[in-house]
């Protein structure tokens, strides 16, 4: 068997990277989606210039 | 039925004809086998080898790195010469085409596998008694047949990605890793002096799966092939 | 806001889901450490179960919805049912790459080894590779309705594969605390995992929403810069 240590460090990365890993995982959906919600707004609004 | 069965029969000469004409699969696979046989024992010093312990995953690693030669050959040769478009054209049924590939494919790689186990129960002066060949020959049957028939299928999807040399290990390794677990377990039990009925877990199981995946590339194929 | 009522609900709904999923998971953290009691024989090792079999429960779920999604494509060629198919093999490939890493921090002090070819993370592994390959796929395909056609066909036939894969590694060998050890399994722990399940399933949902979303605003995008050329 391991030492107490060792096993508590296990643990915690376990869960570390579990919740790091969905932290990471939803930013950077969110952030492809805020990206796409910038582009379709800069291309209104070239669509908008370009009319005028 | 008929019709299907007709179309089929058509589709598996014509391949099985232009393959003995080109004999494409056929070295490609074959002489890929060998290396993998050749690669195997020069990986191991030739008095530690126990040939009982290697033949199953030497073996089976030989079958399905050569099967998956032969396969991504397989669709090259319609791809290149544009043949595919006249098979699409025709008034032959999808599945039938997928049906027909499947069993030229199978017969190819049965060849291939005949020829490789030869080779290597050479290079390991191994005898089988006949109740061992006819299990392994059922068991090269089953497993090949699962394989190739996820195999045809991925083929065509590999060919739509146009990275197949890539893409079609990439897919067909996981997909065929029951029949790879199934096949090298059966194996080591009939080398082990195993029967009929202590193999029967293994053959059941390769039957359902190529059962299922039969059914799903006769349903799917049409999908592939659209452009 | 939007016009499109799908895209709203799935905003809302996918807001709904992450926020209650956030609150729980505070919960159940809580729980695995405090609540749970000290498993006998592993002791503090086995806390790690409870992040573990959610987080595969969760892939698996993923991986039948992409499979699922993908059949649904193919028969009625409905943009969101593609969409959903890609989101889903993407959580599940997310849930998967947890239950990977987490299974070998288990297995090493338990059984002295990180990997071991148990039959439990032997099949996850083959699923988890071939829903990378589905993602390899479609991107090779060049996107569009081609890649979305032929990363169908391998999601349909990866998840077909799922029952293969399970009774061949299980037969193939197996040292894994299996259905025996959870019939035995202490009232309170089973409570706990529950719990974990229930947090990792919004998530889920949270993340599904969102990159559902994600893909309806990429085809808007590409609607309009079309439009626009």
């Amino acid at each position: 068997m391991e030492t107490t240590g060792r096993i508590a460090c296990h643990v915690a990365l376990s869960y570390g990277v579990t919740v790091v890993g969905l932290a990471l995982y939803a930013w950077s959906v969110l952030r492809r989606i805020r990206g796409e919600g910038e582009k379709i707004d800069a291309l209104g609004r070239q669509a908008g210039t370009d009319a005028r | 039925m008929t019709e299907l069965l007709r179309d089929i029969r058509l589709i598996a000469a014509k391949d099985l004809a232009v393959e003995l004409r080109s004999k494409q699969m056929l070295t490609a696979a074959g002489v890929f086998g060998v290396l993998i046989l050749v690669v195997f024992n020069l990986g191991f010093h030739p008095d530690e080898r126990d040939p009982i312990a290697m033949t199953p995953g030497v073996l089976w690693a030989a079958f399905l790195f050569a099967g998956n030669l032969a396969l991504e050959r397989s669709l090259s040769m319609e791809r290149n010469d544009g043949c595919i478009l006249g098979l699409l054209v025709s008034p032959i049924d999808r599945g039938a085409i997928y049906l027909g590939k499947f069993a030229a494919n199978l017969a190819v790689l049965l060849v291939v596998e005949a020829f490789l186990l030869t080779l290597h129960l050479l290079f390991f002066s191994m005898v089988l008694s006949p109740q061992q060949w006819l299990l392994l020959a059922s068991l090269a049957f089953l497993g090949s047949a699962g394989y190739v028939a996820v195999g045809t299928l991925m083929t065509a999807v590999a060919g739509g990605t146009g990275h197949k040399e890539l893409v079609l290990p990439l897919l067909l390794i996981p997909l065929a890793a029951p029949i790879l677990i199934g096949a090298v377990r059966a194996t080591t039990a009939l080398l082990h002096g195993a029967g009929w009925g202590d193999l029967l877990f293994w053959f059941q199981l390769m039957l359902a799966y190529d059962g299922v995946f039969l059914t799903a590339g006769f349903l799917l194929f049409e999908f592939a092939l659209e452009e | 806001m939007d016009s499109n009522p799908f895209l709203n609900l799935l905003k809302r709904g996918s807001n709904v889901a992450g926020s209650a999923a956030l609150v729980l998971l505070c919960v159940h953290l809580y729980a695995a450490f405090f609540v749970a009691p000290e498993e006998v024989v592993q002791g503090a090792i086995q806390r790690i179960f409870y992040v573990h079999v959610p987080a595969a429960v969760n892939a698996f779920l993923a991986f039948i919805v992409a499979g699922i999604g993908s059949v649904a494509y193919l028969w009625n060629r409905g943009r969101a049912w593609d969409a959903t198919a890609v989101a889903s093999a993407e959580v599940g490939v997310f849930w998967g790459a947890i239950v990977l890493i987490t299974g070998p921090l288990w297995a090493k002090p338990v059984w002295g080894a990180w990997w071991t070819w148990d039959a439990r993370l032997t099949s996850t592994l083959i699923l988890w590779l071939t829903f990378v390959a589905y993602r390899l796929v479609r991107e090779l395909a060049g996107g569009g309705e081609k890649g979305a056609r032929f990363a169908a066909i391998l999601a349909i036939v990866g998840t077909l594969n799922i029952p293969f894969v399970r009774i061949s590694t299980e037969k193939f060998r197996t040292l894994h605390p299996g259905n025996v050890a959870k019939a035995g399994l202490d009232p309170t722990m089973h409570k706990v995992l529950f719990l974990g399940m229930g947090t990792f399933f919004l998530f889920t949902l949270f993340l599904l929403g969102k990159r559902i979303l994600l893909e309806e605003l990429r085809d808007r995008r590409l609607a309009i810069e079309l439009e626009g050329s």
